[in-house]
């Protein structure tokens, strides 16, 4: 009865919602059911035992990071039609005159630059079959670059709010605004991803330019047929450069995220004359509702009380002192986000968090941003990191080198150790 | 009521389970038909091989995931991938999913099966043996059936 802090909650939906909770993750975990079903069902539950009531879990869900989430992916639902990206893409690759190591420099900046912009999945939705494609031109084995990719989608998005899952929750849940996240975590990023091309040039340059290739298998590449109408590339990236800049500009209007995003989208649609029914088809509605359900869970704990209790521990362990604090959050968040979903973790921290800092002096940001870098960079740790490393093993099994859990581990796990202790040392330094 | 069995074409090639690709394309190139039939010992058929399945299997899958391929229309990884999957029994490629008609369906559900799931022909089968084919253009000439009466 520790945990019934409320008065209204009895033993049953204490149990229930522990129940509910710890189940949706072990789904989530194994892989057992699809995101979604388990957090939609496992938040269903706690209404159905009047854990809480409708209306409470209305006001559990943060709209804000929905409509970030939902917005963002309506405007990449468009932008990819353009051809930009592949565009870029090309470009770069061209640049790299067919040596292998220097095409894993250049895709791999290309993946950092566009995840910082658009989600992992996506990015890298982009990149590797681009990738894949060359490779087999130079008749390569694409293994080292697409290694490389993982780590860069996952580095790159750390940088930005709209990066990476965990940011926009961040972004959504809290006051820090873009620019916020662009001047602390951007100059680790700098520093994190020159650390990993210097180790990745240890591991694979010798290796990769000692590979012969035909430089000229690449030049058959023709990125001027990637754009097929200009007119429609000018026009979304007006929009997006406009949306982007509201972001940048918050402190002057304060027009929220998720206003800005979903505004933007739907004024994206009209100036490119989409049709709503076809790009609205496009969206991740099933992330929308995982993210909605985890949302209620986590309200649930809150509300049994079990987040205030965990977050009493911590502070009892760190004092309350905030550089103890983002230590230990930074280091946990790592660890955690290797083996187990980014998003959930996050929107579990995201209420720890809260819950600290009404007892906590001074200024909480540092924790924020360890939260930020350790459950972004957290990912790189294995192949089921985060979603964009499922997705490009599940690309890689079906061509002639399928990459491994171990393969990837044995360079990936080392590479994210360090990044942890370049970001532990630098809010060390800095804060 | 126009029936299946009066339209349907009765020259049928055939292979065997152990076929490979090479020899369906073979018998595709030699006789003009975009699908093959593959039996078991007792000749009862175990379905078709087609074009598109072919197709399918040798664009590589990350060509399918991107949104567009114009730009590698200087490439030429397709039938790379193609020739390397000539000696792979036929049998992986059967499509296990492609429906039958009977003689006895009328040729109204024909034209309604192949404009649904976007085939160019599909199998008359009766009991287990295969009878005949029906294409796409068998469906639409039947229109001319009358005009060339009245002629």
């Amino acid at each position: 009865m520790v945990l019934s802090m409320a008065n209204s909650i009895n033993i049953l939906q204490v149990t229930i919602t522990l129940a509910a909770f710890f189940l949706t993750f072990l789904f989530i975990t194994t892989e057992r059911l699809p995101n979604s079903i388990s957090a939609v069902s496992g938040a269903a539950l706690l209404l159905f035992f009047h854990v809480m009531t409708q209306q409470e879990a209305i006001a559990f869900i943060d709209f804000d990071t929905i409509g970030l989430l939902c917005g963002m992916m309506i405007m990449v639902a468009v932008m990819r039609k353009s051809g930009l990206f592949e565009y870029i893409a090309i470009k770069g690759i061209k640049l790299t005159k067919g040596n292998p190591w220097r095409l894993l420099v250049v895709l791999s900046i290309v993946t950092a630059l566009l995840s910082a912009f658009l989600d992992n999945v996506t990015t890298v939705l982009i990149v590797v079959p681009l990738t894949l494609a060359v490779a087999e031109s130079l008749r390569i084995d694409p293994t080292p670059i697409l290694i490389s990719e993982i780590l860069f989608s996952n580095i790159g998005g750390a940088a930005t709010l709209i990066g990476d899952p965990p940011n926009i929750m961040i972004g959504g849940a809290t006051h820090l605004t873009f620019m916020d996240f662009i001047s602390n975590n951007l100059p680790v990023i700098v520093i994190v991803s020159v650390v990993t091309f210097w180790l990745l040039r240890l591991i694979y340059a010798r290796k990769l330019n000692a590979l012969a290739v035909e430089p000229s298998s690449i030049e058959a590449f023709d990125e001027s047929r990637a754009i097929p109408n200009r007119g429609f590339l000018f026009r979304t990236l007006m929009v997006f450069s406009l949306v982007i800049l509201a972001f940048i500009t918050h402190n002057l209007h304060h027009v929220h995220l998720a206003t800005v995003a979903i505004g933007g989208s739907f004024i994206m649609m009209m100036v490119t004359r989409q049709e709503p029914e076809v790009v609205l088809a496009d969206v991740e509605w099933s992330t929308l509702f995982f993210f909605t359900g985890l949302f209620i869970l986590v309200g649930g704990l809150e509300k049994i009380g079990l987040i205030g209790l965990v977050a009493d521990r911590i502070l009892m362990v760190t004092h309350g002192e905030v550089g103890p604090t983002s230590q230990l959050v930074l280091w946990i968040s790592a660890l955690a986000t290797t083996v187990i979903n980014s998003i959930p973790y996050t929107a579990t921290m995201i209420s720890l968090i809260k819950e600290m800092s009404a007892s906590m002096q001074g200024n909480m940001e540092p924790v924020w941003w360890a939260l930020s870098l350790g459950a972004c960079l957290g990912g790189n740790g294995t192949l089921i990191g985060a979603a964009a490393n499922i997705i490009v093993a599940g690309i890689s099994v079906k061509t002639k080198y399928p990459l491994r859990f171990g393969q990837f581990v044995k360079v990936a796990l080392p590479l994210m150790l360090v990044s942890i202790a370049i970001v532990s040392l630098y809010l060390y330094v800095r804060y | 009521m126009k029936l299946v069995k009066d339209y349907m074409h009765k020259d049928i090639t055939m292979l065997s389970e152990q076929s490979s690709l090479r020899e369906v394309i073979q018998v595709m190139k030699r006789h003009r038909m975009s699908a093959v039939s593959i039996v078991d010992h007792n000749g009862y058929l175990v379905g078709c091989v087609t074009a598109q399945d072919i197709l399918t299997a040798s664009v590589p899958d990350y060509m399918k995931s991107m949104y567009n391929t114009s730009f590698m229309a200087n490439i030429d990884q397709v039938t790379s991938h193609l020739r390397s999957i000539l000696n792979t029994p036929a049998i992986y490629l059967i499509d296990k999913k492609c429906t039958f008609l009977t003689p006895t369906d009328s040729m109204s559900y024909a034209a309604d099966l192949l404009s649904r799931d976007r085939r160019t022909i599909l199998p008359v089968v009766d009991e287990k043996n295969q009878v005949g084919w029906i294409t796409k253009i068998d469906i639409i000439s039947m229109a001319l059936d009358d005009e060339l009466a009245n002629s």
